[in-house]
């Protein structure tokens, strides 16, 4: 077979950042990335939120048949919690196989917590691994006008590439290649529980722990079907203590004015920065893929001392995630 | 063959859940899965059911799901195994549709039994 080596783009992975601070900017970086992807033939999702999504739309309204070819989804939905992101390009790129897809994922909106912009953070960095041969074309915009300057500059250690109005250029800031240590892929330390959490040791009585769930949920005021998806997601990280680390772990729940948490701690340690973030191809390995499915946010951090995985859901958001009625 | 699973299906009661399924399929025709009184269903209990209807699909027979209700056993949905396997509202549907799979006029294989 012949072996096709392009310089600038098309086979392998490339994964650029764009810096806007208005439409007209948003405009400029995101359509000629668009439109470069249905020149190719490829297949294009868009992941953004709602308002951006329409100013994509209109720009392509001149081309109504490739229009037609580009995907949206709104990210503010699908990468809530952006621990299911790297699965949702691999769905999409695993239904044109053989072919190279564009993705453009808009995860660090404005108003976003810092514990949801970390993870916005670490997954950026791990999209590096999850995506090192694959031929997957990434452009994550980022709005620098009102993002925290930190932020930024993030996105600039962890995007190989930057986009703007005039081309791609390499960054200078990209931190590293896909052997991303596993610290950096996994983002900062965890800020300390509130002193008011309330604590359930447990061992292998799994009744105890979903129904320390559901009371914490049911007082914290989540609505049932939520409740039941916070049951479940503990239920399989618990799940995961009795399988790896002994049946010893802890469980620890509290409200913030926004979300409930759970956090559920254990001396077992998780090895592929990646579990749970693609579904795994059969049944074994499934548990912190449906975690990552049901939660608006999973923190994962996991050393040699054992791993903590914080679970959160927000108070006020619609009946459910995840799956289908 | 019918097994009927109540309650919870974890990772501590699916070894209970496997032996059962087991032993459904030494009957050697196609196993219905009652999960109509199941109330929480974690991956660990997919696992096991997966790994019978491997095996009850290698040898021309199958695993159907009868009365499976959403809200408690989302996992299945979730991963998309509800697409997956032969997923049926009662028992009765299931048995109807399997009967009906197998055929006018085959009459039973050596060795299977209806129920």
């Amino acid at each position: 077979m012949k072996r096709v080596v392009m310089s600038s783009a098309g086979c392998g992975f490339r994964h650029e950042a764009a810096f806007y601070r208005d439409a007209a900017g948003y405009r400029a970086a995101v359509l000629p990335f668009v439109r470069e992807g249905l020149d190719r033939a490829e297949a294009v999702l868009v992941a953004v939120p709602g308002p951006a999504a329409k100013l994509i739309r209109e720009g392509l309204d001149g081309q109504p048949a490739a229009a037609q070819r580009v995907a949206y989804a709104d990210m503010t939905e699908l990468g809530r919690n952006p621990g299911r992101v790297i699965g949702a390009i691999w769905d999409f790129a695993d239904r044109y196989p053989g072919q190279p897809v564009r993705f453009v994922s808009e995860l660090a909106w404005p108003g976003r917590s810092a514990a949801e912009i970390g993870e916005v953070a670490a997954h950026e960095a791990m999209a590096n691994l999850a995506f090192a041969t694959g031929p997957v074309t990434l452009l994550c915009p980022y709005d620098s006008g009102l993002l925290a300057a930190s932020v930024i500059t993030g996105a600039g250690l962890s995007h190989p590439f930057l986009r703007t109005a005039s081309g791609v250029t390499a960054s200078a800031e990209y931190g590293g290649g896909p052997a991303v240590p596993g610290a950096a892929v996994q983002g900062a330390a965890l800020p300390a529980p509130p002193a008011g959490a309330r604590q359930l040791p447990y061992t292998s009585d799994l009744r105890a722990v979903r129904a320390f769930v559901a009371a914490e949920a049911g007082h914290a005021g989540l609505g049932d079907d939520r409740a039941a998806d916070l049951v479940l997601a503990v239920g399989e990280v618990a799940a995961n203590t009795i399988r790896h680390a002994g049946a010893q772990g802890t469980l620890l729940a509290w409200t913030t004015g926004t979300e409930i948490i759970c956090q559920a701690s254990d001396r077992g340690q998780i090895r592929d920065p990646l579990a749970g973030r693609r579904r795994p191809p059969e049944t074994g390995g499934l548990g912190l893929w449906v975690v990552n499915q049901v939660c608006d946010l999973v923190e994962l951090r996991s050393g040699p001392g054992g791993t903590v995985i914080r679970m959160h859901m927000l108070l006020d958001r619609g009946p459910e995630t995840g799956g289908r009625p | 063959m019918v097994v009927a699973a109540v309650g919870d299906l974890d990772i501590v009661t699916s070894p209970q859940l496997d032996s059962c399924l087991t032993e459904a399929r030494r009957g050697g025709a196609s196993v219905i899965l009652d999960l109509s009184a199941v109330d929480f269903m974690d991956t660990s209990s997919l696992a096991v059911i997966v790994g019978h209807w491997k095996k009850l699909t290698a040898r021309g027979a199958t695993l159907a799901l009868a009365g499976a209700r959403y809200r408690y056993t989302k996992t299945l949905w979730i991963t998309g195994l509800a697409d997956r396997l032969p997923m049926f509202e009662t028992v009765p549907e299931a048995v109807a549709s399997i009967a009906a799979e197998a055929g006018p006029g085959t009459g039973q294989a050596p060795g299977t039994s209806s129920e």
